[in-house]
């Protein structure tokens, strides 16, 4: 079946799939900041990195689906765009901001390798999971490029329900990017992988902090 | 029988010899400036060249590496600055970069860049740098003559571009000088992999944002080349960012640890270099048999490349650069240079490599040398 040429007026589910995967890479490129050195971190088997990537995936999920039934209730995606954009944004980053940067310095003031790896099932234990889910979730709510354009395709699904199921198959495209990653806790065998993993999250917190901020004072100055 | 325990030394007559075909190469390099510059040009060049070759002599004379190429490495490291500055100044008007000179593609391509637009080019084909790809009149400093540049030595020197080819690393190397001792000496290992950690960064970064987030950010070399013009909150704190990575990892550390610090634990250029450091044959080799476990290859080595692990092993790690530091500290004639695959005595291994790497400095930064000099003669005249 030939695609049409302009959009059509109700978006449909393959659409969205299309969508989702056609701005994957985008989406690697700025989860895979995150998780790459995340998951190298904890230094586990590909299955159990597996499961990790699952528990992030699932936060992400959950994040798509509360915005796209936001999206149908609301239906307000132009001020998305402005000063609600901004604040959104700007919390987000700085809460991804302070959970990168709890991760780094609880693994980097572990000194031996030993305690390193005790200290890392600790955390993991403590609200590694959760910490895990959360990261998803506020990754989910990122307003990047290809998600407001989603966001304006499900605003015309027709409701709340359409929209969230538009966000979920929009999800399922964009995952499918994210499988690779399984093998990023297979190198934990190579303890400066950890170390340098740990490193990169110290500085990516430093970056989604200013990012943050930038946005807040944005909002600040937009009123 | 171990080969050459000691460092060897050759007679004026036959160091005069095997230095011939490196004076012939740099009368090769001078000949663009014979050719085509005027008074100053060819004066610089002949200079610059005459001590590329001096000191290619005298390493060989002595049987010494390390302090002939910092001789001219440090000269480097200060000239090229210096003579690009000059150069920004007399084309610009400021060492400060506006905007829209930003986005006509005026900016010069630095090695620096490479490793961060390898993701973006493969996902977009898209070049996140705002150079020209081919030079052009005003900006002769294009991509390709870098990449192309960067990708011969890279072949054949591997991680010996940070000893020979790179142009930053010479400020430090001089700041690290001028100490007799260390005031620093227990430095955490650590902040070995923090050049990893910036290349993963800058790397990750670049491919999310589809913008060169090393030279945005975290160039300390920006605070003596170009860099942004002020204009804003953003700039401004930019500016600071430079000047700060600058004096603490180019000036301060290297003189309290008598260490390239930059290099040792931020440059992610060099962590990228080590992703290729086996691709070059030359090697440096520690010879249990001889070695008294002194330490002295360890404390000499500028990047931390050697420890007391690698004494162990037989080998530093794979970041070491080849300066040959080591091999001259050493008192017994345990560290030598190695081929990789042969069986050459060390002082041919050590031969070979020195023919490609100064080579190498010969066509780079003996040209760099050329112009700078030329630059603060004219500047003076």
């Amino acid at each position: 079946m030939a695609m049409p040429s302009v959009p059509a007026p109700v978006p449909r589910l393959p659409e969205a799939l299309a969508l989702g995967f056609a701005s994957g890479s985008a989406c690697l490129a700025s989860c895979g900041v995150l998780l790459l050195p995340w998951l190298t971190g904890m230094r586990r088997t590909w299955l159990g990195t597996g499961a990790l990537l699952a528990v992030f995936l699932g936060g992400r999920l959950a994040g798509y689906l509360g915005f796209g039934l936001a999206v149908g209730l609301v239906a307000r995606l132009a001020d998305l765009k402005g000063p609600s954009g901004l604040l959104l944004g700007g919390l987000s980053s700085l809460a991804v901001a302070g959970l990168l940067g709890l991760q780094a310095w609880r693994g980097l003031s572990s000194r031996n390798q030993a305690c390193a790896a005790a200290g890392g099932g600790a955390l993991e234990r403590r609200y590694g999971l959760a910490g895990l889910a959360l990261l998803g979730l506020l990754t989910g709510l990122n307003l990047c490029g290809p998600f407001v354009a989603a966001a304006l395709r499900a605003a015309q699904a027709g409701g709340p329900v359409r929209a969230m199921a538009f966000f979920a198959v929009f999800f399922l495209g964009t995952s499918v990017w994210m499988l690779p990653l399984v093998l990023a806790g297979t190198w934990r065998r190579w303890p400066p992988l950890a170390q340098v993993a740990r490193l990169v999250l110290a500085l990516l917190a430093c970056y989604y902090a200013y990012f943050g901020t930038l946005l807040l004072l944005a909002r600040w100055r937009h009123g | 029988m171990a080969d050459v325990p000691q460092i060897p030394f050759r007679s004026w007559p036959r160091a005069a010899l095997l230095a011939l075909p490196m004076a012939l190469w740099a009368l090769l390099m001078m000949r663009p400036a014979w050719s085509g510059g005027d008074g100053v040009a060819r004066l610089t060049a002949f200079l610059a060249e005459a001590f590329m070759v001096a000191l290619f002599l005298l390493m060989l004379r002595t049987g010494r590496t390390q302090r002939w190429r910092k001789l001219f490495f440090i000269t480097l490291g200060f000239l090229f600055p210096a003579g690009f500055i000059i150069e920004l100044v007399r084309l610009r008007g400021s060492m400060s970069l506006p905007v829209e000179r930003v986005i006509s593609g005026d900016t010069p391509f630095c090695f620096m860049v490479i490793p961060m637009t390898v993701v973006p080019a493969a996902l977009s084909r898209v070049l996140i740098f705002p150079g020209s790809i081919l030079p052009k009149a005003g900006n002769p400093h294009a991509v390709a003559t870098m990449v192309a540049l960067w990708l011969v030595a890279t072949l054949v020197l591997g991680k010996a571009w940070c000893a020979y080819g790179c142009f930053f690393g010479g400020l430090e190397e001089g700041f690290a000088s001028l100490r007799r001792r260390p005031v620093l000496k227990a430095l955490d290992p650590v902040f070995r992999y923090g050049p990893w950690a910036v290349l993963a960064t800058i790397v990750l970064l670049s491919a999310a944002s589809y913008a060169p987030t090393y030279c945005q950010w975290l160039c300390p070399f920006k605070a003596v080349t170009e860099f942004p013009e002020v204009t804003g909150g953003q700039t401004l704190l930019q500016a600071v960012i430079f000047v700060s990575l600058f004096l603490g990892l180019v000036v301060v550390l290297p003189l309290l640890t008598k260490k390239r610090t930059q290099c040792a634990f931020f440059c992610p250029f060099g962590a990228f270099q080590t992703l290729f450091a086996r691709i070059s044959p030359f090697r440096i080799r520690i010879h249990r048999d001889d070695c008294r476990d002194c330490g002295a290859c360890a404390r000499a080595c500028p990047t931390l490349a050697l420890d007391a692990g690698g004494i162990r092993r037989g080998a530093p790690r794979a970041s070491c650069m080849r300066c040959g530091a080591c091999v001259d500290a050493c008192g017994t004639g345990a560290v030598r240079w190695h081929l990789a695959g042969t069986r050459a005595p060390s002082e041919r291994a050590r031969l070979l490599f020195l023919y490609a790497g100064w080579g190498f400095a010969c066509l780079f930064g003996g040209t760099i040398i050329a112009s700078s000099l030329a630059s603060l003669i004219r500047l003076f005249r």
